[in-house]
């Protein structure tokens, strides 16, 4: 799937439609990516239970929507504006989510399969899709140049709308925004918030894991998520190519057969590398490769991130 | 530089490999790439390097490969490639002798064989490389004037003019051509390496094998040489034949200058060489192409010279040929089955002698009578001055006192044996008489102690006053007189007396004159004591000759005309002093035909001479006479422009004796024959049937494009296994 051009306002169904098949979603309803594991899997220190009672901070106002609990509503807005507001409150036993997904130039990689960004698009609703389903607050931010502000967190099925209509409005290009993405987190997350980073990990690995190790040192938590295409991890061309950079003005003229060893072996050093950060910041690596069944794929990578299981 | 430069055209394909090497770098795909750090990195690893290297050692071996197989084709030259420019040059060594006409076994002549093996051998040469063939006949010439570098436009030129070339009648000395063929002119030339070749029949005659110091030398300028090769051509197919061979050895005459109508007895000697015990042929006498006598069944046993004998006679001036031909069957050389002899045939020549000795005791035989003895006259006194019929010489015997112009006319010689003195005039007329083509024949006085007046006033007459002055020597001792030598035992004047039976070492001399200036050439000495103290001159003057003795044929100095070998001392020593009137006609291969000029009467005209199966050619004039050296070929020498007696155009004949050898047919087998080409190291050269010493540059190139190709396969299998094996893809594993 490709990314579509601007839509308006499609209906919901149908923009989920465009990101994931049938198949996938025939393996919606069997995954829960559920809250309990907020609650076991930090290890980093106690966190806030988000309530439903509004026992704790308070933290913002909502619409009132038919299924929310009357005691919630905050009167003194009732009473001013006639308007129906509920108030929320920071439960810190709920790990919010926030999908930072990659939107550089080299997730547009395309060649025998859908691009990457697609296909992170496509885990990308996946993931929206399970998260809010089970009403937990889940956000977006574009890492990339131009990107819009950060969907912050919500848990709403308004919410999936939103994502959904930022993914297939986005084309992928620019170079890697990942650390800076990171670094934004960081600084404005309020609360221990998973990020989930959907990107191919093309980035400096330096500069990355001193973003990660500012971020897991505030206690959020981070999962990568990286796509790959079959051609990245293979590299099995045969005719002298050209490679042009989907991120900079720049090309390589190669014989490919000259290159695949010393290539593979780099890729493989820089996957070894990505995961020897992801085991020691303790989050998870799920490598994902475009030519994958993204349903499949999700159901694998919740259920190693998950206590319950599908 | 190159056999088949056409193919060069070929190094075109050279730039095949190289334009799909560039053409297969040009992308025809662009791919918008993600991982391009990756890339990067991947470029400047050792790998790739590696890979790149690999790439561009395929590559270089592909395009050698191509460029030897073009190169091959090219037929390179070692001369060009290898020698720094310098060529290669082939030498073939082509007998031609008579042996070679023999049958082989198939009834063909051997030459034939012969030629075509040197025409394919000559076709298997590349173009630019020089070859030369050397005629190995009874003399050493070269086919061509200078070595010759093939090309497509000459090379059947030279193939037709080997079709061409006859075989001759004369032996061949292939250890002697092969020396020639050796030397080295590589210094002045391009040739760097030069491959001989003997185009030959195994005949031992033409191998010189007892001429062991002739093969050494060649087998040490071989050992010596590696640049130098030799070899037989044709070695397999070549096989002499075996059939019957009886030859006319020789054909021998008793004298080949003759009285008319005077019986001359003629000689032939019939050979067998087979192995058959008895042969039976038919002897046919010709004369002047006439037969004459024929004889049917003549038995000729092997390993036996057989001596037929016939005497005939000539009733005409000139020059007469005799020829004893044989026939049989199945002869495996014909060639040899004639001999051919030349005598000329003359009214008697008026020789006139002078003596003006007296008897002074009972018994004493004067001087002029032993010449006219000598001469075919008797010793009688009464009938001193007559010679029996068919005597050439008609000798006259005068006093000193009756010279003079008149009794000098019409004589071809004067003798002085013995003089008191010259009438007045007498040395002028002599000396008119000998430059005018006359021969004097003077005999010094051993009685007197110096030379009389009248001697040193007809050699003063004569131009040669030099050698008036002369001192009387006297023997030692009776029994150490002086004795003859032959200055030049060699020389025709030897020769024929030697043919004679003359043994001069019996001559005992008591008195001699010596020269006191001997200003003469050693050419001009016949005869002289072992000391070296001539005896017999023999010298030019004008047209004519003069003979000078340095002793008298007094019989108390001298026991020479009571010896066995006076009369043809005599009847040689006029000869001599008739210079070319009596030529000798019957020669062996190399001596001279010679022409003096009062052959021609006073004209102009240059005399010319036709040998055998040749074209005629001037002579040359030398010493105040023509003549020719040129007289290697064996047959029949036809020497025109001359005049007779009577001012007519003339005809002389001469004959050149056939080598014997050539008759002996004797197979030397190729083993014993390869056993002569042997280096001095003891390596051997082999023949062309079996593998040559030297590969052909075409034949390392190809072997060298042989290896390229087989190693770039390798490499590339190598590769391309290296690569197919690594179509992998990376294991992925996520961490939770």
């Amino acid at each position: 799937m490709s990314a579509p051009p601007q839509n308006s306002r499609a209906p919901l169904s149908e923009r989920l439609g465009r990101l994931l098949t049938k198949e996938d979603m025939g393996y919606l309803d069997r995954v829960s990516f559920t809250t309990s594991q907020r609650i076991k899997g930090l290890q980093t220190g106690t966190h806030k239970a988000r309530l439903r009672g509004g026992t704790t901070e308070f933290t913002e106002h909502r619409p009132y929507s038919v299924g929310d609990e009357v005691r919630r509503l905050d009167w003194r807005i009732v009473g001013r504006s006639d308007r129906l507001e509920i108030k929320l409150y920071d439960d810190p036993s709920i790990l919010e989510t926030v999908i930072l997904m990659d939107g550089s130039g080299s997730m547009g990689f395309t060649d025998s399969v859908r691009s990457k960004f697609d296909f992170g698009c496509s885990i990308a609703a996946f993931l929206s899709k399970v998260i809010l389903k089970e009403r937990d607050p889940l956000g977006l931010l574009l890492a990339k140049e131009g990107a819009p502000s950060m969907l912050r967190p919500v848990a709403s099925i308004a919410q999936l709308d939103e994502i959904l209509q930022i993914l297939l409005s986005t084309r992928s290009s620019g170079p890697t925004r990942i650390a800076e993405q990171l670094r934004f987190l960081t600084k404005n997350l309020r609360h221990p918030t998973r990020v989930i980073i959907v990107s191919d990990a093309f980035f400096d690995l330096e500069s990355f894991e001193s973003e990660i190790a500012l971020l897991t040192g505030r206690r959020h938590r981070f999962h990568l998520l990286q796509t790959l295409a079959p051609e990245e991890i293979s590299f099995n061309y045969r005719q002298p190519l050209r490679f042009k950079s989907l991120e900079a003005n720049e090309h390589l003229d190669v014989n490919p057969m000259d290159l695949m060893e010393s290539y593979l072996a780099s890729m493989e050093r820089h996957i070894a590398a990505l995961r020897r950060i992801c085991q020691h910041y303790r989050a998870g690596y799920e490598p994902l490769v475009t030519d994958q069944s993204v349903g499949r794929s999700m159901v694998d990578f919740i259920a190693r991130n998950s206590d319950y299981k599908s | 530089m190159f056999g088949a430069s056409i193919f060069l055209a070929g190094l075109v394909a050279v730039g095949v490999p190289i334009a799909i090497h560039l053409l297969a770098r040009q992308r025809t795909r662009v791919i918008d790439w993600g991982a391009m750090e990756f890339l990067k990195m991947s470029i400047s690893s050792a790998s790739s390097r590696r890979n790149r290297l690999r790439d561009l050692i395929l590559l270089l071996l592909r395009t050698l490969a191509i460029l030897f197989l073009v190169l091959t084709f090219a037929q390179p030259l070692a001369s060009r490639l290898f020698y720094g420019g310098k060529g290669l040059e082939t030498v073939f060594i082509w007998d031609i002798s008579l042996s070679t006409s023999a049958l082989d076994q198939s009834g063909k002549p051997q030459q034939e064989t012969m030629r075509e093996a040197l025409i394919e051998e000559i076709q298997r040469l590349p173009n630019n490389s020089t070859v030369r063939i050397l005629l190995a006949g009874s003399e050493l010439r070269w086919l061509t004037p200078s070595p010759l570098m093939l090309s497509s436009n000459n090379r059947k030129a030279l193939e037709q003019a080997v079709r061409d070339q006859p075989v001759e009648r004369g032996g061949s000395q292939l250890a002697s051509a092969i020396l020639l063929a050796m030397a080295d002119n590589r210094k002045n030339s391009d040739t760097q390496q030069r491959h001989l070749v003997l185009v030959q029949d195994f005949q031992r005659g033409a191998w010189q094998t007892e001429d062991t110091d002739r093969w050494d030398i060649i087998r040490r300028k071989l050992a010596q040489d590696p640049e130098m090769t030799l070899r037989l051509a044709a070695a397999d197919t070549i096989i002499p034949g075996t059939g019957p061979q009886v030859a006319v050895v020789s054909l021998e005459a008793e004298r080949d200058a003759v009285a008319l109508n005077a019986p001359v007895r003629f000689r032939a000697g019939l050979r067998n060489t087979t192995e058959e015990e008895m042969r039976y042929v038919t002897v046919i006498w010709l004369v002047n192409g006439r037969e004459v006598e024929r004889s049917v069944g003549v038995k000729v046993s092997r390993d036996m010279e057989l001596k037929l004998e016939q005497v005939l006679s000539f009733e005409t001036e000139g020059s007469h040929q005799i020829e004893c031909r044989i026939e049989l069957t199945n002869d495996q050389l014909p060639a040899d089955n004639s001999a051919f002899a030349v005598v000329s045939a003359h009214l008697p020549l008026p020789v006139l002698i002078v003596d003006d000795s007296l008897k002074t005791e009972q018994g004493q035989i004067l001087p002029s009578e032993f010449l006219v003895a000598s001469l075919g006259g008797t010793l009688s006194k009464k009938q001193s001055k007559q010679v029996g019929a068919g005597s050439l010489f008609n000798p006259q015997v005068i006093a000193s006192k009756e010279i003079k112009e008149s009794t000098l006319e019409g004589q071809v010689a004067v003798i002085i044996a013995s003089a008191t003195d010259l009438p007045e005039n007498a040395a002028a007329e002599l000396g008119r008489f000998v430059k005018n083509g006359g021969g004097l024949w003077l005999m010094m006085s051993t009685t007197n102690e110096t030379p009389p007046e009248w001697h040193v006033t007809l050699l003063k007459e004569l131009g040669m006053d030099s050698l008036a002055a002369t001192t009387r020597r006297i023997a030692p001792n009776p029994e150490t007189p002086f004795r003859l030598v032959a200055t030049d035992p060699t020389g025709e004047f030897a020769e024929r007396i030697v043919a004679r039976g003359l043994d001069l070492f019996r001559t005992q001399l008591s008195v001699l004159h010596e020269l006191e200036q001997p200003t003469i050439l050693a050419e001009e000495k016949l005869l002289e004591t072992p000391e070296g103290k001539p005896v017999l001159l023999s010298l030019a003057v004008g047209s004519g000759r003069l003979i000078i003795q340095m002793n008298d044929l007094t019989r108390g100095n001298s026991n020479l005309p009571v010896l066995q070998s006076f009369v043809p001392f005599v009847r040689e020593t006029l000869r001599e002093c008739m210079g070319g009137m009596l030529p000798m006609r019957n020669l062996n291969p190399g001596q001279s035909i010679k022409i003096p000029l009062i052959s021609l009467a006073g004209h102009t005209d240059i005399p010319s001479v036709t040998p055998p199966e040749s074209t005629a050619r001037e002579l040359s004039l030398l010493g105040g006479e023509y003549q020719t050296a040129q007289t290697l070929q064996p047959g029949i020498y036809q020497v025109t422009g001359l005049r007779d007696n009577a001012d007519k155009p003339a005809t002389q004949l001469f004959s050149v004796r056939r080598p014997v050898e050539e008759s002996y047919l004797s197979v030397i087998s190729p083993k014993e024959a390869q056993a002569y080409l042997q280096k001095g190291s003891g390596s051997t050269v082999t023949s062309t049937n079996s593998q040559s010493a030297r590969w052909p540059l075409a034949v390392w190139f190809a072997v060298i494009t042989a290896l390229f190709f087989l190693a770039e396969a390798v490499l590339a299998h190598f590769l391309v296994g290296r690569r197919e094996s690594s179509g992998r893809r990376i294991e992925l594993k996520p961490v939770f």
